[in-house]
């Protein structure tokens, strides 16, 4: 039942009428650098980078700024020329709203420049020193976390990847970094796939792309005329770009629950980051920029740039010609995904992908949440075949086992349940809650294990105690027996002894009674005297 | 006709032997059914057991009025109620519940109320160093020696209170790890809507 419903051949998703034709009107801008840059030292694992600059230093553009501090970590490179203001915890665009390690840069206007080292010809060296240099990079995923891009090429090799996905679907509503960049550096972006191949030894590499965006897939047929890379379409729903999809719709299978495509031996990279791998190859530049969309009523201008990370929003807000502050909210995120940013200072790093400034009637607020209709829209909007109002029950008596039981551990997280639903239940919210009680529940489960054994070792322990305590006191037992033994022994003897002498002395009488019997009262009462 | 009756007894004498045949394979094949039932039951007996245990939040502390979560897991195989479990609580029996099918309305007043998950924390300066809780402790995770002072290994104490009786100067707290009252905030929202409501 399971394998028939949640068949590779099953679309969900939802149709969305979002017309990002506006933030695609420009060409991807190249930014005026801000006067000051807040750089997010967070890596992917959540631990922060460790800076090798110190406070008043000044640095160069391209310069190392700090070394990982973790395995899943990456270098991190200076976008701009500058004095460094200050290393401290400060609040971050990220949807937990967290503090972590920022690095203050005071940017100049010399913008002094660390010579690259170009690579004409990357096939000259071997893929080992390609994969290096992306390394050395520091370029990331432009996905959810920004993983090490390295590090997935690294695991992917491990087990034996054959196919490499460049993804460049970008379903989502608002957000167009993506379209834009293939449109205008669609030579870099199959360079970048080029190299990827190569570095990676994939035998297969595949651009996947979605239907309706022509002047894009048309930059990008022309780049393509003379590579075998190959092209897949992707229908146009949302959503329709996240691993486990492309996976199943180029090889027809599907990624197990709880494993990610790496591990199954496919490479799946965004389009983002193979243009860094372009340019961080093939120029020899660090990773410090990304293409970012700001959207929005409240923009005069929407459009793309390309912008430094650490590039404050307000600051790109103001390029977009963004009024009055008051009048608008700033939202980080896609509009199906997002959260809201109160600070608006944060510098954007590599995972900010979409900002929107969001007038007065761009959202309406929600009416409040309606009772369960059970109409079954949201099943049909589940792409991975889940029923979120079942998992939404579920959450709401906190059944951990009924959640993992129905798949929850599946969830995209997209949203399409909460979009689809008539009653405006927050289900996608919901479903995350669940999510959170999964993990802690695993979590729980280790420590658990961890209990029994220490229990049962306590209990082997206390055993062996006893036996060997019962051991000695059998020893002791045994040599306090031997000891009355000896005893005993002793006493015999003594008891022989002194029987053989009251017989000597019995004998000794009846001789002298023999001799004479009447000295014998005589004898008797001399023997008081004695 | 001597050749005819000759073919009616070897007839007779096949079909019999058939009829034997068959009956004697029934006999065997029944005895095999009955062995291999017998040997799945106690296979799933034991399995039953080790699925109950897995449940169960192994923090040792007897208040099922059994020693350890294993013979508590057992008893529940041969029939036992489900819900003697302070430490596992509602989600204990639900799941408990969906393994065997059996239901029960809530924990068992007679072992106590729901208790989410602690540590005990000594306070090291009332300490004497009598031993005795670390005698008491079921997972070893209180260290000392004796008149010298203990302290609990937080990250392995199963909070099962064992270590509170048996302390002379009553130095040792129970902390609650989890806060309840405040869950964690929604991390990303979803703002458009396709539903007309």
């Amino acid at each position: 039942m399971m394998t028939l419903f949640s068949s590779p051949f099953r679309q969900g998703g939802i149709q969305l009428e979002a017309d990002k034709s506006a933030t695609l009107r420009s060409r991807i801008m190249p930014t005026p650098l801000p006067k000051l840059l807040r750089i997010n030292l967070r890596q992917a694992d959540g631990v922060a980078a460790v800076p090798v600059v110190s406070v008043g230093e000044r640095i160069l553009q391209y310069q190392l700024i700090a070394q990982p501090g973790s395995e899943f970590g990456t270098p991190m490179h200076s976008p701009a020329s500058g004095m460094v203001a200050g290393i401290e915890e400060l609040e971050t665009i990220t949807a937990d709203g967290s503090t972590d390690l920022s690095l203050l840069l005071e940017v100049d206007t010399e913008q002094q420049t660390v010579p690259c080292e170009p690579l004409q010809d990357f096939r000259a060296v071997p893929p080992e020193d390609v994969l290096q240099r992306i390394e050395a990079a520091g370029v990331r995923g432009g996905g959810g976390l920004g993983f090490p891009l390295a590090r997935k090429m690294q695991i992917g090799k491990q087990h034996h990847a054959r196919l490499l996905i460049i993804n460049a679907v970008e379903c989502m509503p608002y957000q167009s970094a993506d379209e834009a960049l293939v449109r205008e550096y669609a030579q870099q972006v199959v360079a970048g796939a080029e190299i990827l191949q190569y570095a990676s030894l994939a035998e297969r590499c595949v651009i996947a792309f979605q239907k309706g965006k022509p002047d894009a897939l048309q930059a990008l047929s022309t780049a393509m005329e003379n590579s075998t890379i190959e092209l897949h379409l992707a229908p146009k729903i949302y959503p329709a770009g996240s691993e486990q999809q492309l996976v199943a719709a180029i090889t027809g299978k599907q990624i197990p629950s709880g494993s990610y495509a790496a591990e199954c031996g496919v490479l799946v990279i965004n389009v983002g980051a193979a243009r860094n791998s372009y340019l961080a190859v093939t120029e020899g530049k660090p990773c410090v920029s990304r293409i970012i969309t700001l959207a929005g009523d409240a923009l005069r201008t929407q459009k793309n740039f390309d912008a430094a990370l650490g590039t404050p929003v307000s600051h790109l807000l103001a390029l977009c010609g963004a009024g009055d502050s008051d009048n608008y909210t700033t939202i980080i995120g896609d509009g199906l995904r997002s959260h809201f940013l109160l600070d608006r200072e944060c510098g954007i790093d590599i995972t900010s992908r979409c900002i929107i400034a969001a007038g007065d009637n761009e959202f309406p607020p929600k009416p409040g949440e309606a009772p369960c209709v059970y109409c079954g829209d949201c099943h049909a909007a589940c792409p991975v075949g889940l029923q979120p109002d079942a998992l939404h029950r579920l959450n709401a008596v906190a059944d951990v086992a009924g959640l993992e039981l129905a798949g929850l551990g599946d969830c995209l997280e997209c949203g399409a349940c909460t979009y689809s639903c008539p009653s405006a239940i927050d289900l996608a919210n919901s479903l995350d809650a669940g999510k959170q009680l999964l993990t802690a529940d695993a979590l729980q489960q280790g420590v658990s294990a961890n209990w029994k054994k220490r229990f049962e070792f306590n209990r082997y322990r206390l055993q062996r105690d006893k036996s060997e305590s019962n051991k000695i006191e059998k020893d002791e037992s045994e040599t306090r027996k031997i000891g009355a033994q000896d005893q005993e022994a002793f006493s015999r003897e003594q008891a022989q002894r002194d029987i053989a002498a009251a017989v000597a002395r019995v004998k000794a009488k009846r001789s002298a009674t023999s001799s004479s019997s009447t000295a014998a009262p005589g004898s008797e009462q001399e023997k008081p005297k004695e | 006709m001597s050749v005819v009756s000759a073919l009616t007894i070897a007839l007779q004498a096949i079909v019999t032997a058939l009829f034997l045949a068959l009956v004697s394979l029934g006999i065997l094949r029944l005895l095999r059914h009955f062995d291999a039932q017998s040997r799945a039951q106690n296979q799933t007996q034991q399995d039953l057991v080790a699925r109950i245990d897995k449940l169960l939040p192994q923090t040792q502390c007897g208040r099922c009025s059994f020693e350890g979560c294993l013979p508590y897991a057992q008893a529940i195989a041969a029939g036992e109620a489900i819900n003697k479990c302070p430490p596992g609580g509602d989600l204990l029996i639900n799941r408990l519940s969906r393994l065997l099918q059996e239901y029960e309305k809530g924990l068992d007043p007679a072992h106590g109320k729901f208790t989410p998950p602690q540590v005990a924390v000594i306070r090291e300066a009332e300490c004497i160093g009598c031993t005795k809780c670390i005698r008491a402790c079921p997972v070893d995770a209180i260290l000392g020696g004796p008149k010298l002072m203990h302290t609990v290994i937080a990250s392995e104490c199963t909070g099962c209170d064992l270590c509170l009786q048996p302390c002379p100067v009553d130095c040792i707290d129970l902390v609650s790890l989890r806060n309840e009252t405040d869950p964690a905030p929604a991390a990303e929202t979803t703002l458009m809507t396709g539903a007309s409501a």
